[in-house]
């Protein structure tokens, strides 16, 4: 057997690597593939459709803000539509990554039950923001301006403000793959410091409650674009690097396969 | 089983540990600090960016800070990133009892480090000039914020560290986690050089 980085002693408790229960990966490539089909759902519904990015200005009246959804309505429902859907896929995708977790984990798999109740909180959050857009397009003439502009920056709020837990699922994923002691890692350990500095990437978003204007504002260059890129790419990286393990996966249980094959 | 780097091991046994590890720690640390590094030199560029668009502002708003807190603070992270240095060495011959107290030392001056900040901070805000007064005061405290996450995250690592020495004898993976921990901490300390740089010095003459 190769040597360890480890001096730690595999735990009686812990199966040989060969027993450990197959993963079903054609449907945890769809569910890493659905990482991807998000980011594509937003450029397309809240880039292209909504014309959302980058967000309005914190600093437009309340009159511009209402002339804004009244112009843009259709657009925002369609958007809105496709969006719904495609966020939902920020469940699909994370759980691919805890799927793999699970794996790294030793005994009780503290990380991955962390993960899921996380994750299954955490893409509320996306599907606030369509549906938020949504009510506010549906008659937008009727209302009033004041409180168009109040449910607008909730909306950035909700996108922006809401970090920490998705900053957290990060650090789950680090602890989970900087302590795998697997003799093959389920993820090499630079996705490890990878996630570490995306969590640390995007603390400065909760500098969006201070500004309506300048680099720290919810279109500023690092509130906006820069946590942006992070985060979205973030999920870009993850999706492929769950696909490569997915890979990995299929040839162990090749492996197996053959070897049980032999044996037979 | 003593734990050895697989990848340099078979070559290398035998040589003093200058030359069996390349870089200290593990390339995932130094992709972190280069990532780190690329997002601060962002955060740089815009502080410049905004203040050629208004230097004469930028430099008024400077004048309210004081240098020698700014100073005292350098001196502090200087002086810690050289107890996290020694401590390594220490480490690295087994004196995990000194290495332990430069690792503590280094959490001191971290400690020591926000006070004057708070200090600092306090003053500033009692004198009218918070994060919302001008684009300058907006950078001198946001920046510093985000610098100041990254002191009390580096404190954590520098306490875990102290932590993992103070037991008898390192093992392999452990001296490596040690080495980017210290890694890490340097990353603090120069990130803060170049910021006392730029909110302090930049234009004054």
């Amino acid at each position: 057997m190769a040597v360890l980085e480890t001096t730690d002693e595999p735990s009686r408790l812990d199966p040989p690597v060969d027993d450990v229960k197959p993963i079903n990966t054609r449907v945890v490539r769809l569910m890493a593939w659905s990482g991807v089909a998000l980011v594509i759902s937003l450029v397309v519904a809240q880039g292209l459709l909504m014309r959302f990015v980058p967000p309005p200005s914190p600093a437009m009246s309340a009159q511009e803000i209402a002339d804004l959804y009244i112009d843009r309505k259709l657009a925002i429902r369609v958007g809105t539509l496709i969006e719904c859907i495609g966020f939902t896929f920020y469940l699909t995708f994370s759980m691919s990554i805890v799927v793999f977790m699970r794996r790294m984990e030793r005994g009780m798999p503290v990380l991955t039950y962390t993960s899921m109740a996380n994750n299954g909180g955490g893409y509320v959050f996306f599907l606030l923001m369509p549906i938020t857009w949504a009510a506010l397009a549906f008659r937008p003439e009727t209302l009033d301006p004041a409180l168009m502009q109040i449910a607008n920056d909730y909306v950035w709020f909700v996108f922006i403000l809401s970090w920490p837990p998705f900053a957290l699922f990060m650090v789950y994923v680090a602890l989970a793959v900087l302590g795998d002691r697997n003799p093959t890692p389920v993820f090499p350990r630079w996705v490890g410091f990878f996630n570490l500095w995306t969590a640390v990437l995007i603390i400065p978003a909760g500098l969006v409650e201070f500004y309506t204007a300048g680099p720290f504002a919810y279109d500023g260059e690092l509130s906006f674009w820069f946590v942006w890129f992070v985060f979205f790419g973030w999920i870009m990286v993850m999706s492929g690097v769950t696909l490569r393990a997915c890979k990995a996966e299929e040839e162990r249980q090749a492996a197996v396969a053959g070897r049980d094959g032999a044996a037979a | 089983m003593t734990a050895v780097d697989v990848r340099t091991a078979p070559d290398t046994a035998g040589q003093p540990e200058r030359h069996r590890r390349k870089i200290p720690g593990e390339v995932g640390i130094w992709m972190f600090i280069g990532g780190d590094m690329i997002s601060f030199s962002f955060l740089f560029f815009l502080f410049l960016h905004y203040r050629a668009n208004d230097t004469a502002g930028f430099t008024a708003s400077q004048a309210h800070l004081d240098q020698n807190l700014g100073l005292l603070n350098t001196l502090l992270m200087l002086t810690s990133s050289w107890l996290v240095a020694s401590g390594v060495r220490f480490a690295a011959r087994q004196r995990g009892d000194l290495a332990a107290r430069c690792f503590l030392g280094a959490v001191g001056c971290a400690a020591a480090f926000a006070v004057v900040k708070a200090v600092e901070w306090g003053g500033k805000v009692a004198d009218g000039h918070t994060m919302s007064s001008d684009e300058f005061f907006m950078f001198y405290y946001c920046c510093a914020g985000i610098h100041m996450i990254h002191v009390v995250i580096g404190s954590g690592v520098l306490l875990s560290m102290a932590a993992t020495v103070r037991r008898s004898k390192l093992a392999g993976n452990e001296q490596r986690n040690i080495e980017s921990g210290a890694t890490f901490w340097h990353l603090v300390d120069l990130l803060w050089i170049v910021l006392f740089a730029l909110l302090y010095l930049v234009g004054q003459s």
